[in-house]
């Protein structure tokens, strides 16, 4: 065969695919599923951990955390009570549905209102894969520049909440949150914002009641 | 690499054992740095199906529904305001794509 084949195909086709499968298959369980995105550095293990220790009085809570190597953040976590697992991805530079289909194989996390996944720190391939999640949240901390979601776009645009982190330190290091918001607002019109820090706690019962009201949600579904 | 791997699939479901040029439609708002691919590309087809391939890029601009003015508009960056109005223009139409629209075969 010679000449031109015409394909149409989009990359994504296969992991949207088995995405809806998860999705079907968290809905028949009634699990909260969360995928956290930001860059290294931005807190998500820090946000986690007091998210699961909140939490776990109240709701069977587990958590998948992506790395490309090490098992450092699920140790960590693991702190928490809950049940925890890493995902190591190696060359791979995000999480796909695939490895949290692998991932919950063979896992007895037992029945769950929620499940957390931590992403690998990057901001630009994990905003392109679905993995079957109810709720996406992206977080920025407070150091990384008030222009950063307009040098990410993506992630800012397909998350339903941005988590502004580290917020007890905003006025030492001269954080503009008007600018930072406008960011946000430029690639996502009309986006929820919620500024928090794990360690002061600062905005922390906010962010926890969005997620109860979510959790009993899909309880409820 | 996601398009590597569905440029192969693509090509054993056409019976295709090699493929000299890989024609991508990428759009401007998809999460693709196009000099991070195109300087990648030959080491990621390496060993594959596209070993050696061509890449050709068809770029989509990112396209917006303005509901103020009733219009398709154009974008030069993503930053979702009507270029004409100024007014939020949430609803993306076009330029999140990234697909493998041909593949093309060596002379034998």
């Amino acid at each position: 065969m010679t000449g031109t084949v015409a394909i149409e195909q989009s990359i994504l086709t296969k992991n949207d695919e088995l995405a809806a499968a998860l999705r079907a298959r968290f809905r028949a369980s009634r699990t909260f599923v969360v995928n956290l995105l930001s860059s290294p550095g931005s807190g998500k293990t820090t946000l986690l951990e007091e998210t699961l220790r909140r939490l776990a009085p109240d709701y069977r809570v587990a958590a998948l955390v992506g790395d490309q190597a090490t098992e450092n953040d699920a140790v960590r976590l693991k702190r928490s009570g809950a049940p925890v697992r890493q995902i190591t991805t190696g060359e791979e530079c995000r999480l796909d549905a695939d490895m949290i289909g692998k991932a919950l194989e063979g896992w007895d996390a037992g029945p769950l209102d929620a499940l957390f996944i931590e992403n690998v720190g990057n901001l630009i391939c994990p905003a392109e894969y679905d993995l079957g999640e109810d709720f996406r949240a992206v977080l920025f901390s407070v150091t990384e520049g008030e222009d950063k979601p307009l040098k990410y776009p993506l992630a800012f645009n397909t998350a339903h909440v941005a988590l502004v982190t580290k917020i007890d330190i905003a006025d030492a290091v001269g954080f503009d949150r008007e600018t930072a918001r406008a960011s946000i607002d430029a690639v996502h019109p009309g986006a929820d914002i919620l500024e928090v820090s794990a360690r002061s706690g600062a905005g922390f019962d906010a962010w926890i009641d969005v997620l109860r009201g979510l959790i009993e949600g899909k309880r409820a579904a | 690499m996601g398009i590597v791997d569905c440029v192969a699939e693509q090509a054993a479901r056409h019976g295709l054992e090699r493929v000299s040029a890989v024609h991508l439609r990428l759009g401007a708002g998809a999460g693709v740095v196009r000099d991070s691919l195109r300087f990648s590309w030959e080491i990621a087809c390496a060993g594959s199906v596209a070993a050696g391939s061509r890449l050709d890029i068809e770029d989509v601009p990112l396209a917006v529904y303005c509901e103020r003015c009733d219009q398709e508009r154009t974008l030069e960056r993503f930053i979702l305001r009507c270029p004409v109005c100024q007014s939020p223009t949430p609803r993306i139409l076009r330029g999140r794509e990234t697909q493998v629209v041909a593949l093309e075969v060596p002379d034998p």
